[in-house]
């Protein structure tokens, strides 16, 4: 199909920054209201014929997310430290070209339960944190939520924790694995109630798309099915078909220009041949991943916004959140098989509230899967008392591989200041564009529900009748996946960057919508609720636009 | 490019990356299409190596069949293991060569105080002892991951001759699956839907 283009020249009504999971949608429904729109995708626009079975080339070349010597990041802990280069550990992890990280996604679509936009309003201050409420409610995202699992494709049922929802899902859940049968047998036995988990992944043929073939290799790799509902494969090809917009790949964007009135005028990009571009546009949104997004309005300094465009709050870069992500594991009598079909098949969802009983904040959710691949397994996943080479390592591997299930845990991130996505000073990366710095230290309380949750997990895992269970204790984290937080929304100018319609405070025809709106973090599977949140966002801006309030 | 020093494994095991099950080597290289070529081209066995010497080759080799030795089930010889070794060092993992060839020259040296000429010229468990001195050296960590990855990365690449890596862990292989996946699920009965 030929896209339509357009000349960088002329203002369009909107770009675009990101074709990932909420630049997708945006792009889509924005098109589909009339909208001319361009999105600007730093990566490469791959096809599902690009995507191959390859453990080796997707988890340690990084196919998809980009190589550490093009891109670099540094990390530290606190912000008194001197941030460095990690050894051998990218902190963030996310995949470059079009669909972005929904491409690589595992596709554990949760959606947030009403509790979770009023938290502060249930429990109260946090002192020393940006806990808060969000400016929107369940009830109002709901709808949205709804399209999501309508129009990207999501398969599931409802279970005995989930939200209310105003219609099934599209079609039924995937075909239950090992892992899920032993995770539904250890929690009936210890009085907890597994469920079937919601994927974005279809379990039938949905909107013309063909459903899992049950390959396996969902975690880090593109579909080569389209079965995974990434927006590479549901939603921009409705976008280009509207004949409203042009997708841009290989186009990396480092600066929002405005103008003397404050306002924005469009983006300067490199082309694929490293040319500068500006492209004009009446509206600028920025959907480029909670850590892309901070960079770009960091990078976007001018007298009039000396500390970064829309960051009269200071809170650009600010409450960076990753969720908790710890697993315990089991070995069992029988071969479980866990490489074949989608990760996850049976979730856990008892502890999803917090509870005040347990003497710390904090909540989250189980699955049951095994996210190593056999390469992985093989080099870093035996139980640690396990000689790690010779006769003894090679028999043990060949016991445990197929043997093997993981009960991962997902946990809620409270927001902290000081934990940030900010420019580094002196590293840049093959742009020159300054480095990404992270500075994340998880909060006491994150700790104590991973351990709390872990523990948890070991039981489920004990109760189902686990040989051997194991598992690190939970620790200080040093990489996400899940990039929220860090240009927060809220009501209040002085406490946050964006208002309900994802506009920035500052910048009235600029908007900022994907995993830096989140206001408190979840239970760690965020991509859902963008979603949602960017079907929300495109309604309210086209609102917006037709009544000329841009 | 810059290969990062490997962190100390118990470090590394107890940081989230593992619980995660996440790759530690983020550094890229194109040199991925190079590599895979090259290796195809090596593609039988007692073919010459290209990036490391004889020498180096036959150390190595006997390394890898120490990490994962042969035995009633193939091993790190039968895989090729050495091939991919060899062809990843001209490759995605040039940046570990200087310390591969160091610590593979380094093995001689252990080896001699062990008594024996050269770390090949060692009787097997003369070798284990030899390695067990090193064992926590970046050396021993970079050379058994080279290893690994020989045995079990997709064959493409050089190694996992003929898929022995995947029968060494009991790996099924198979382009696509439909259920039952595995015995719990078989034993449950809901292979026709999973959707109760």
């Amino acid at each position: 199909m030929r896209q339509r283009t357009y000349d960088p020249g002329t203002a369009v009504d909107f770009v675009i920054v990101g074709s990932g999971a909420s630049g997708g949608v945006l792009a889509r429904e924005l098109a589909r209201a009339g909208f001319e729109t361009v999105v600007l995708e730093q990566g490469p626009w791959r096809t599902a014929q690009d995507f191959h079975h390859d453990e080796l080339g997707n988890w340690f070349l990084n196919e998809l997310m980009g190589s550490a010597a093009d891109y670099p990041q540094t990390f530290r802990r606190k912000e008194s430290e001197q941030a460095t280069v990690p050894q051998g550990v990218q902190p963030l992890w996310y995949a470059r070209g079009v669909g972005g990280s929904s491409v690589h996604m595992t596709a554990n679509y949760w959606r947030l339960h009403p509790l979770d936009f009023k938290e502060r309003s249930r429990w109260g201050t946090i002192p020393g944190t940006g806990f808060d409420d969000w400016p929107i409610t369940y009830e109002e995202l709901e709808p949205y939520y709804t399209k999501v699992d309508w129009e990207v494709g999501v398969s599931g049922t409802p279970g005995p924790f989930d939200p209310p929802r105003s219609r099934p899902y599209p079609v039924p859940p995937l075909p239950v694995k090992s892992s899920g049968v032993l995770l539904e047998r250890g929690a009936a036995k210890l009085g907890l109630h597994a469920q079937p988990a919601p994927m974005a992944i279809l379990s039938q043929e949905h909107n013309g798309r063909p459903a899992c073939q049950h390959c396996g290799f969902c975690i880090m790799y593109g579909c080569e099915f389209n079965a995974k509902s990434s927006t590479l494969a549901a939603m921009i090809p409705g976008a280009v078909e509207t004949g409203n917009c042009e997708i841009r790949p290989n186009s990396t964007v480092y600066r929002v220009e405005t103008d003397d009135s404050g306002r924005a005028t469009g983006v300067l990009y490199w082309d694929e041949a490293g040319q500068e571009q500006r492209q004009l546009a009446k509206a600028v949104i920025i959907a480029a991943n909670g850590a892309e997004t901070a960079r770009l309005l960091l990078m976007s300094e001018s007298a009039r916004h000396p500390h970064g465009l829309a960051n009269a709050s200071g809170l650009v870069g600010k409450y960076l959140m990753f969720n908790g992500n710890w697993s315990a594991f089991g070995k069992f009598e029988h071969p479980l098989h866990e490489y074949k079909s989608v990760q996850v098949t049976r979730i856990v969802h008892d502890f999803y509230d917090a509870d005040e009983k347990r003497g710390f904040y904090g909540g989250g959710g189980l699955d049951g899967r095994m996210t190593q691949g056999t390469l992985l397994f093989a080099l870093f996943g035996l139980p640690p008392d396990v000689p790690w080479w010779g006769a003894e390592y090679k028999r043990t591997l060949r016991d445990y591989y197929v043997n093997t299930m993981e009960v991962a845990v997902h946990t809620t991130s409270l927001p902290l200041e000081t934990n940030s996505i900010s420019l580094d000073p002196e590293l840049r990366d093959k742009w020159g564009r300054p480095a990404i710095r992270v500075t994340y230290d998880d909060h006491p309380d994150d700790i104590k529900t991973g351990a709390f949750l872990v523990n948890k997990g070991k039981e489920i895992l004990d109760a189902a009748g686990s040989q051997r269970t194991w598992a690190a204790d939970p620790g200080p984290q040093t990489l996400g996946a899940h990039l929220l937080g860090t240009a927060r929304m809220g009501t209040d100018p002085r406490r946050s960057v964006v208002n309900a319609d994802h506009r920035a405070h500052d910048v009235p025809n600029l908007f900022i919508c994907d995993g830096s709106s989140f206001v408190t973090s979840g239970r760690g599977q965020p991509t859902m609720t963008i979603q949602a949140l960017a079907f929300r966002a495109a309604d309210r801006i086209a609102t917006l636009a037709r009544s000329n309030q841009i | 490019m810059a290969v990062p020093p490997p962190p100390d494994r118990r470090a590394f095991l107890s940081t989230s990356i593992s619980a995660l099950g996440g790759g530690w080597l983020l550094a890229a290289l194109p040199a991925l299409a190079s590599l895979s070529a090259c290796a195809r081209d090596a593609a039988s066995r007692g073919d010459p190596l290209t990036t490391l010497s004889p020498a180096e080759g036959e150390a190595m080799q006997a390394f890898a069949a120490q990490i994962l030795p042969s035995d009633e089930l193939p091993g790190a010889t039968e895989a090729g293991a050495v091939y991919f070794i060899d062809a990843a060092l001209a490759g995605p993992f040039a940046g570990m060569l200087p310390l591969i060839r160091e610590g593979l020259a380094n093995l001689d040296v252990q080896a001699a105080t062990a008594g024996g000429a050269r770390f090949t010229d060692l009787p097997s468990d003369g070798q284990r002892r030899v390695m067990r001195q090193i064992e926590e050296s970046p050396f021993f960590f970079s050379a058994r991951m080279l290893t690994i990855m020989g045995v079990l990365s997709d064959p493409k690449y050089g190694g996992n001759r003929g898929g022995v890596g995947y029968q060494l862990v009991r790996r099924e292989t198979a382009a696509t699956w439909q259920p039952p996946f595995g015995y719990y699920d078989a034993e449950a009965g809901t292979a026709s839907g999973g959707a109760s």
